[in-house]
C-alpha cells in the first residue's frame, strides 16, 4: 500500500498537477472564449442549414458526403488512441505509458462525441433519424455504424471513468472544503472509494475486462466506418483492405494527436515532471511504427489498382494521382507521412550536428527561399494575376511548385540540427503534420470517388458536378474542432489530466508494482 | 409500237409504285410511343412502351430510349429494341425514386410521352407524426433470415451484457465502500 505523507496526501509534483485544475489565467479565458465564439459561429451556420436545407452547403445529389463525413471519419479515427494507449500498452505492461494514458482516453471520449455528431449534421432532415432506428436495414453499414459507435462510446466512457475512481476519491478529500459543485461531483463519482481490498478487487476486475474488451470494439468500429464506403461498388472504395487500412490510419493519427496534447498540457500546466522528453521519444517510436504500417497499406491500396488502370477506375485514379486532387493526395503522402517520419528519425543520426557547420545549410536563407517561392506561387495562382499576360502561367506554376519542393528539402535538412536539440519540437511538428495530413486524406478518400461515379454525372446544373465546401461547412467543421478542444480543456479542469495514483511511485526503487490497482490509495 | 406501249405502262406504274413504297415506308416510321405501367406479382414495376406508326400500326425493330427525370435533367436508363408487336419493356424496382419517365423512338423526338411512377406517399411522416406510430414491429419483425439477426444480437448482446456486468461490479464497489457486504479479495 502506498505510504501517505503525514498531513498531506500529495507530493509537490502532485500539488502542481492539482493546481492546474483550478488555476486560470487570462490566456486560459481567452482560449476558452475563442473556442466558445467559434462554436457559436458554427451553430449559426448549422441553424442556416436547418432552415434552408443542405442547399446552403456544397453537398448535392452526387456529393452526398463531403467535409462532414471527412470530420466523422477523422474524429472516429483519432478516438482509437484511447484503446491503443490504455488497453494495448496496459496489457503489454508498458509502464512508461502511465502519465499519458488519461490524455489518450480523454481524446477518445472528446473525439467520439464530436465524431458521432457529424452524421447528424450531414443529414438534411435530422428529425428523420428515428427512421434509421425504426426502419433500419440490417444489411446497411450505416446501421452497423450506429450500433458500433454507440457501443464504443459507452465502452470508452467506462474505460475513461473506471481508472479515475481512486483519483476522484483523492479529489473528494482534497476539495472537502472546496466549491460545492466539486464536492458533490467527486462524492458521487468516487463511488465511496476507500481503497478497501474488496473495492480494489472489483476495480481490478473491471479494468482488466475493459482493457481486453475495448480492443476488438475499437478495431471493429473503424472497420465498420470503412465499410460505409468499402461495401459500395464505387471506384476507390471497392477495396478489400479498407478495414485494416482505416484502422492503421486511425492509430497513426490518434498517436500523433496524443503527442500534440502531451506537448500542449506539458507547456500549459508545467507537467515537465510527469511528461518527460523520454515520453516524447517513446511516442515518437510508436508514431514511426504506426506510420510505416499505414504507409504500407496506402501503397497496397493505391498501387494495385493503379498498376491495372481498369477503365472504370481510370478517371478516379488519374484525378487522385496526377489530376485535380493530386496536390492534396501528394501532400498527405509527403507532408503528412514522409516528412513526419523523417522528422522523427533523421535528427537521431549522430552526424546531424555537423550540418550546422556547412554554410549552405543555414535555416534562414532556406526559409527565405521557401517563403519567396511559395509567395510567388500564390501570387501566380490567383486568377487575373498580371503574370498571366506575360508568361505561360501553367509552366510558371509548375516551376514554382518544384522550387517550393526543392527549397523545402533544403529547409528541412537545414533544420535537422535544431530538431535534434529539441526532440519535443520535432515530435510536435511531426504530429501536427500527421493530423493535418490525416484530415486531408479522409477528404481525398471521400470526395474524388463521388466525383467519378460508374454512372457518369449527366446534365448536372453548373456547379453541381463538382464539390466545393461552403462557409457553412467550414464553420461547422471549425466548431467541431473547437468543441473537441473545449471538452478536452474543461475535462482537464475537472479531473487531473495525468493519473495521480498510477504515477505515484514512478522511479522509486520498489516501483515494480507501482501503479497497479493494489497500490491504489486508501482513504 | 410494242416498245411505246411498254413505256406507257411503265409510266403509269411508276407513280403507283412510288406511292406504294412511300406508303410502306411511312407505315414503318415510329410516330407515337405509348407508355403504360403494370405492377407484377413480384412487386416490380414494368414500364411498357408501345411504338406505333402514323396509322396506329405497331413498329418493331426500332430502338426505344427510356429516360427518367432526375434533379439534373433526363437520365438515360435503358435502350431497348421494340418487338414485332411494337412493345419494349423495362423493369423498375418498386422503391424507385424516379418520379417521371419517358421513352422515345426514332429521331426528332417523335412520340414522346411520360408516365408517372412516383412512389406512394409514405403513410408515416417524419417528426411528431412518426412518434405516434412508435412500435417494436418494424424493428423486430424483419425480412432478414434469423442467422443474421442472431449473429448481430450475439455480438452486441454479449458486449452490452459485459458492460452491464461491469456496472454491476461498480455497484458492488460502491456498496463495499459504504460498509456493505462485499466479496473481499485478499489484501494485496
Amino acid at each position: 500500500m502506498i505510504e501517505r505523507r503525514s498531513g498531506d496526501a500529495f507530493s509537490l509534483r502532485e500539488h502542481a498537477l492539482l493546481a492546474s485544475m483550478h488555476a486560470t489565467s487570462r490566456s486560459y479565458y481567452a482560449l476558452v472564449g475563442g473556442l466558445v465564439a467559434v462554436i457559436i459561429w458554427g451553430l449559426i451556420g448549422y441553424s442556416m442549414q436547418l432552415r434552408y436545407g443542405l442547399g446552403v452547403t456544397g453537398l448535392r445529389d452526387n456529393f452526398m458526403w463531403g467535409v462532414y463525413i471527412t470530420n466523422f471519419v477523422f474524429f472516429i479515427g483519432v478516438s482509437h488512441v484511447g484503446a491503443l494507449m490504455s488497453a494495448i500498452l496496459r496489457l503489454t505492461g508498458a509502464e512508461w505509458r502511465r502519465p499519458i494514458t488519461r490524455m489518450a482516453e480523454a481524446i477518445t471520449f472528446a473525439s467520439l462525441l464530436m465524431g458521432a455528431l457529424m452524421p447528424f449534421v450531414d443529414m438534411g432532415r435530422p428529425d428523420r433519424f428515428l427512421n434509421l432506428l425504426l426502419h433500419g436495414r440490417l444489411q446497411s453499414p450505416i446501421l452497423w455504424d450506429i450500433m458500433s459507435i454507440g457501443t464504443y462510446l459507452a465502452g470508452s466512457t467506462l474505460f475513461l471513468y473506471v481508472p479515475m475512481i481512486p483519483d476522484i476519491a483523492l479529489l473528494r478529500e482534497h476539495y472537502a472544503r472546496g466549491p460545492a459543485w466539486r464536492r458533490r461531483l467527486y462524492t458521487v463519482l468516487a463511488l465511496g472509494w476507500r481503497g478497501l481490498p474488496a473495492q480494489k478487487h472489483h476495480l481490478e476486475t473491471v479494468m482488466a475486462v475493459l482493457a481486453v474488451l475495448i480492443i476488438p470494439i475499437a478495431i471493429s468500429v473503424h472497420t465498420v466506418v470503412s465499410w460505409i464506403m468499402g461495401m459500395t461498388l464505387r471506384a476507390g472504395w471497392n477495396s478489400t483492405i479498407f478495414g485494416p487500412y482505416f484502422v492503421s490510419g486511425a492509430l497513426f493519427s490518434g498517436a500523433a494527436a496524443v503527442v500534440t496534447a502531451m506537448a500542449a498540457f506539458r507547456r500549459a500546466y508545467h507537467l515537465e515532471d510527469y511528461i518527460t522528453v523520454q515520453h516524447f521519444k517513446r511516442m515518437g517510436y510508436l508514431v514511426i511504427t504506426l506510420g510505416v504500417i499505414y504507409a504500407y497499406f496506402t501503397f497496397a491500396e493505391y498501387w494495385t489498382p493503379a498498376f491495372k488502370m481498369a477503365g472504370h477506375e481510370r478517371g478516379y485514379l488519374s484525378a487522385v494521382l496526377s489530376g485535380k486532387f493530386a496536390p492534396l493526395f501528394w501532400f498527405t503522402q509527403i507532408g503528412g507521412l514522409l516528412v513526419p517520419l523523417l522528422l522523427l528519425t533523421l535528427p537521431t543520426i549522430s552526424r546531424v550536428p555537423r550540418l550546422r557547420e556547412m554554410p549552405m545549410l543555414q535555416p534562414r536563407p532556406a526559409l527565405a527561399a521557401v517563403a519567396a517561392s511559395a509567395g510567388l506561387l500564390v501570387f501566380v495562382s490567383i486568377s487575373g494575376s498580371p503574370a498571366a499576360a506575360l508568361v505561360d502561367v501553367a509552366a510558371l506554376r509548375a516551376l514554382l511548385t518544384w522550387a517550393v519542393a526543392v527549397f523545402g528539402v533544403w529547409l528541412f535538412v537545414a533544420l535537422l540540427p535544431l530538431f535534434r536539440e529539441r526532440p519535443v519540437a520535432a515530435a510536435v511538428v511531426a504530429s501536427v503534420l500527421v493530423n493535418i495530413g490525416a484530415w486531408i486524406k479522409r477528404f481525398v478518400i471521400i470526395v474524388p470517388t463521388l466525383q467519378y461515379p460508374f454512372l457518369p454525372i449527366q446534365r448536372a446544373p453548373a456547379g453541381w458536378a463538382i464539390y466545393h465546401p461552403t462557409w457553412v461547412e467550414w464553420s461547422i467543421t471549425a466548431a467541431a474542432l473547437a468543441g473537441f478542444a473545449l471538452i478536452y480543456i474543461l475535462f482537464s479542469k475537472v479531473f487531473p489530466i495525468v493519473s495521480i495514483w498510477e504515477t505515484r511511485e514512478q522511479g522509486a526503487p520498489h516501483a515494480s508494482g507501482a501503479g497497479e490497482v493494489a497500490h491504489a490509495p486508501a482513504l | 409500237m410494242r416498245r411505246r406501249s411498254r413505256w406507257a405502262v411503265a409510266g403509269w406504274l411508276m407513280p403507283i409504285l412510288l406511292v406504294g413504297v412511300a406508303g410502306a415506308a411511312a407505315a414503318g416510321t415510329p410516330a407515337k410511343v405509348g407508355l403504360t405501367r403494370q405492377t407484377g406479382a413480384d412487386g416490380l414495376a414494368r414500364i411498357t412502351a408501345v411504338v406505333t406508326d402514323a396509322d396506329g400500326k405497331p413498329v418493331g425493330g426500332t430502338a426505344v430510349t427510356f429516360r427518367v427525370k432526375t434533379a439534373f435533367g433526363w437520365l438515360t436508363v435503358a435502350e431497348v429494341e421494340s418487338r414485332s408487336d411494337g412493345t419494349a419493356v423495362i423493369v423498375l424496382p418498386p422503391t424507385s425514386l424516379h418520379a417521371e419517365i419517358n421513352a422515345d423512338a426514332g429521331e426528332g423526338g417523335v412520340g414522346t410521352l411520360a408516365v408517372s411512377v412516383a412512389r406512394p406517399e409514405p403513410t408515416v411522416r417524419p417528426g411528431r407524426g412518426m412518434l405516434g406510430t412508435l412500435s417494436l414491429q418494424p424493428g423486430l419483425i424483419s425480412p432478414y433470415p434469423p442467422p443474421q439477426i442472431l449473429f448481430v444480437a450475439l455480438i452486441l448482446g454479449g458486449i452490452w451484457t459485459t458492460y452491464a456486468y461491469l456496472v454491476f461490479l461498480l455497484a458492488r464497489l460502491r456498496r463495499a465502500g459504504r460498509g456493505g457486504v462485499g466479496r473481499h479479495a485478499p489484501d494485496a
